[in-house]
């Protein structure tokens, strides 16, 4: 099992791409799919699937608001709606049976996704876990659960689009999620076991001590990490003070958990020079300039974009670095051109 | 005192005199990314009078280097421990008021 994809739910597809390259730069955005008409028996939406490095980003725009994402769209408005676990087939058919074996909500039927050949369900939001996610897999053969599979000619159309406006950004790598979560009892193993991987501690990320981290804005969480391929992850935070502005917002939103934030990853020696290309393409920064986080030895630098500016997702920008099967951070210096000392140091 | 930015905002919630609010709580999201042109150079750390319209004023220090004719906006003036400072209310004010922002800097 791997984490594959992040998905948006959004108002215009056409102005939330536009938005996402200027964001991204189209040097870190290999691909995009344009998708009508895509339909897995309980929904049907529009959008572009954007091929980046390691994560996907999916923009789906939802015909009406009666499935899972339109329901999403009229209540909470744009923002980040679920995430796309990618299996192989046949542990795919193997988690479709052990969620149902174990009464988690999941679709009541399989979607296959004929003109991709590939098939989906869903775990809804409804479950312990509190945020929907989708698992999919690239069939290699007939699928065992035939007989309970809408078998679905879709999506209708879709082609690879050129893109021709022109943003270059330093190298920027997407390959984390954060969830909130406000159980911290319960919430740590219900999502290792969902994910088939245990939990990290991320108090301190380079030796995993355990512990917590005050975010200087009202948040005292104790942070996990479910590490995938490719320094992939989802980070699960969950407040330990009542107040944590975190969980006035899941409260509002009368939910146990939620995507809160995602994380992208920017060569070291260019955060800044990110920053102001950022800034001066009006996107909403949250902050005078990227901060140093001095927390047990961090060295990174960080800045936030504010959702207002990307449909309705807080974006999270932090100095490069990359982790290893151990999930001990280290710096990744690939792409710095400026330095006094040179990386090659610590080889 | 030398005139550093300004801006128009609205409230974004009524307010009564002796109320403690903040650059936080009196502006909504949008109004407080809301642009304004810097008017002149100034240093990080550099105090700078934020005065609200009759409604009260507090002194912040700055959050970067700022250079005249850039676009900023109270977030980026700003670090969230400065604008979440208390603010007391000089008056009563209604939701959806305009409140005319002038900046002044304080120190070279």
């Amino acid at each position: 099992m791997d984490l594959g994809s992040i998905n948006l739910v959004v108002k215009d597809p056409d102005a939330a791409l536009m938005t996402y390259l200027k964001l991204l730069g189209m040097n870190n955005v290999q691909e995009v799919i344009k998708l009508k008409d895509l339909n897995d028996g309980s929904e049907t939406v529009d959008g572009y699937y954007m091929k980046t490095k390691p994560l996907h980003l999916g923009i789906f725009t939802p015909r009406d608001s009666k499935g899972r994402m339109g329901q999403f769209l009229q209540k909470n408005g744009e923002g980040i709606h679920h995430i796309d676990m990618f299996l192989g087939q046949d542990e795919f058919e193997e988690t479709y049976a052990r969620f149902k074996k174990e009464g988690r909500p999941v679709s009541e039927k399989i979607a296959y996704i004929g003109r991709f050949s590939e098939a989906w369900f869903w775990l809804d939001g409804s479950g312990e876990q509190g945020v929907p996610i989708k698992f999919a897999t690239k069939t290699y053969r007939g699928l065992s659960m035939w007989e309970n599979t809408d078998y679905l000619d879709t999506p209708r159309i879709f082609q690879k689009i050129n893109i021709t406006e022109e943003y270059i950004r330093p190298r920027i790598v997407i390959n984390s999620i954060m969830v909130t979560v406000n159980d911290w009892e319960h919430q740590r193993q219900i999502w290792s076991n969902i994910v088939s991987r245990p939990a990290t501690e991320q108090a301190n990320i380079f030796t995993l001590e355990p512990g917590q981290v005050d975010d200087g804005r009202g948040n005292i969480f104790v942070p996990v990490r479910f590490q995938f391929s490719q320094s992939k992850g989802i980070n699960l935070y969950c407040a330990l003070n009542k107040e944590a502005p975190i969980n006035k917002v899941m409260s509002r939103r009368g939910v146990n958990g939620m995507f809160h934030n995602l994380a992208g990853y920017v060569t070291r020696d260019r955060v800044h020079e990110y920053f102001k290309q950022l800034e001066e393409a009006d996107f909403g920064m949250v902050d005078p300039k990227p901060a140093l986080n001095k927390n047990k030895g961090n060295g990174n630098y960080f800045f936030f974009v504010h959702p207002i500016r990307t449909h309705g997702v807080l974006w999270e920008f932090v100095s490069m670095f990359t982790r290893g099967e151990s999930v001990k951070a280290r710096y990744d210096w690939s792409d710095t051109e400026i330095y006094m000392v040179p990386p090659e140091m610590n080889k | 005192m030398e005139l550093f930015a300004t801006n128009k905002l609205k409230l974004n919630k009524s307010v009564k005199k002796g109320d403690k609010e903040s650059l936080l709580s009196l502006f909504s999201p949008e109004d407080r990314l809301k642009n304004t042109k810097v008017l002149t150079d100034a240093v990080e750390n550099t105090s700078v009078r934020v005065s609200l319209e009759n409604l009260g004023e507090i002194d912040l220090k700055l959050g970067d280097d700022m250079e005249k004719g850039q676009k900023k906006t109270l977030m980026t003036l700003f670090w969230f421990n400065e604008r979440s400072k208390p603010i007391t209310m000089m008056k009563d004010a209604q939701a959806g008021e305009p409140v005319e922002i002038n900046m002044y800097k304080l120190d070279n």
